[in-house]
């Protein structure tokens, strides 16, 4: 059985999705101009390029007029602010697995014309301005500006997968289902605590394509929960446990017989493309298969070594 | 010898002054019968202080109109220098505080200054600056700028960032809105390259 936890509100996932998962955040540009988005990484503050038009509904003569982009203002405030405040994360429909929706400010910027003129966003609204100075036609002119905000699904414009898409998939991957071992092998004795452990392995490495990103998850073990069987529930480590004599994790029954297992709670690095390693936003749970033993009670015997 | 030249002076002044007095006292003058206006004796009002202490926006800066925004969009980016150089992004902030990429530009001085480093270079000079579209509240205004090559250098004046070469004419726009409140131009948002 495999059950996920989502690591807080929406908000931390997405907080924790940029602040520890994002290249970007790490490789914000640190000059004043002349810094582009490169996209490399697997968070992209803004979608640039011909598809943007198409993505929000733009035809005709606006869609050439003007260079669009999507910014998502919660990356964008991150990038600048170093936090993304939850006014500025807002909620979209869940997306089908291989799309990719997400709310976005669609800005736009004027791109000057064959004739030398440019539709200028002004404060009384598109203004033709006549156009002076280095600019050719094609050149960018003035500043982005505001135009609509809402949600928009941009898997036409090939984005790398975010943090929160990968996340979607370490959920359906098929991650160990550790075995527990105890010790003493068989039945167990009152007043001889039972060791618990596994051997099996705690790391687990997997590659998938998403839309076309080799996307390497890089599983690892972060919790280890025993399931004792008995009125104690359960005990927790940060370890798989060791076999006596280094034994990590014990336990001490009444006797009877108990059924046992372990859950484990998986965190997940991803790198896309190989690019730098990111954190995916949450984490999911594997139980391992139950293990029955009998915990017997130990009668003293007072006996003659040489009959 | 004993220098004459300054009593010489003064007695001229003294000549011209007394004359100037005696051709006074002989010309009639009416009474006035009327008190002098109140206007006479207002002063401008002192506008609140507006950028950093040592670096304030100036007056001409501060007027609601064409040229005063152009002045407010020249100081601004002599003002990025100014805290490139001082590794202190507040008074980007303080000037912008609704402009992100103001607030990106302003986290990246004070996170070169937390990692113990600093620029060379990339300074900005206004290259062409297009007339500005004014509205009731809101500016607009189209500029290209030089950058200079820039790169991140450690204490020890080791690069550790090759950074960027020269950006001769950098396509850019900037939108300022009025501040009654500051009595002032701010940042809305700007667009540099």
């Amino acid at each position: 059985m495999i059950t996920t936890i989502i690591r807080g509100s929406l908000v931390a996932g997405l907080l924790l999705a940029f602040v520890i998962g994002s290249p970007g955040a790490a490789q914000a540009c640190p000059y004043k101009g002349a810094c582009v988005d490169t996209g490399d990484g697997a968070v992209t503050v803004t979608h640039e390029g011909a598809g943007v038009p198409t993505v929000v509904g733009v035809q005709g003569s606006e869609a050439v007029t003007f260079a669009w982009r999507l910014l998502d203002r919660c990356l964008a405030a991150a990038e600048s602010d170093g936090y993304c405040s939850p006014t500025d994360v807002r909620q979209c429909p869940p997306a089908e697995l291989g799309r990719v929706v997400g709310f976005f400010v669609v800005e736009r910027r004027s791109i000057v014309q064959g004739d030398y003129t440019a539709v200028v966003d002004g404060p009384d609204g598109p203004t033709v301005v006549d156009v002076e100075g280095d600019y050719q036609p094609g050149d960018p002119y003035g500043d982005w500006r505001y135009d609509s905000e809402g949600c928009f699904d941009i898997t036409p414009l090939n984005p790398p997968p975010s943090s929160a898409e990968v996340f979607s998939f370490f959920q359906r991957l098929p991650l160990p289902q550790l075995t527990t071992q105890h010790q003493p092998p068989g039945d167990g004795l009152t007043g001889l605590p039972v060791i618990f452990y596994t051997d099996s392995p705690t790391t687990q490495t997997f590659t998938v394509d998403i839309r076309g990103f080799q996307v390497v998850i890089e599983a690892t073990a972060e919790q280890f929960t025993w399931h004792t069987g008995d009125a104690t529930g359960q005990i927790t480590s940060s370890d798989p446990g060791r076999p006596y004599p280094e034994e990590t994790v014990e336990h001490s029954y009444r006797s009877g017989t108990y059924t046992a297992h372990l859950t484990v709670t998986w965190g997940a690095t991803f790198t896309v493309n190989g690019g730098t390693p990111a954190d995916v936003p949450g984490t999911t749970t594997t139980d391992g298969p139950p293990v029955t033993f009998d915990v017997l009670q130990a009668r003293t015997v007072l006996t003659n070594p040489y009959d | 010898m004993r220098d004459l030249r300054g009593g010489l002076v003064r007695t001229t002044l003294g000549c011209l002054l007394l004359a100037v007095a005696l051709t006074g006292c002989s010309e009639k003058q009416e009474a006035s019968t009327t008190l002098p206006s109140a206007t006479a004796s207002e002063t401008t009002p002192e506008l609140p202080p507006l950028g950093p202490a040592d670096f304030p926006v100036p007056d001409e800066a501060r007027t609601k109109d064409a040229a005063g925004a152009e002045a407010f969009l020249r100081y601004y980016l002599e003002l990025s220098d100014r805290q490139q150089e001082a590794l202190d992004g507040q008074p980007l902030r303080e000037l912008g505080p609704d402009c992100l990429e103001c607030s990106r530009i302003a986290k990246a001085f004070d996170d070169v200054e937390a990692e113990g480093h600093r620029y060379e270079g990339g300074q900005l000079s206004l290259n062409d600056v297009a007339e500005p579209l004014l509205g009731d509240e809101e500016a607009t205004i189209a500029f290209t700028v030089r950058q200079e090559a820039v790169h991140l250098v450690d204490l020890a004046g080791n690069t550790v960032d090759q950074g960027l070469p020269v950006q001769p004419s950098l396509s850019s726009g900037i939108t300022l809105v009025w501040s009654n409140a500051q009595q002032g131009w701010l940042v809305k948002s700007m667009t540099l390259g």
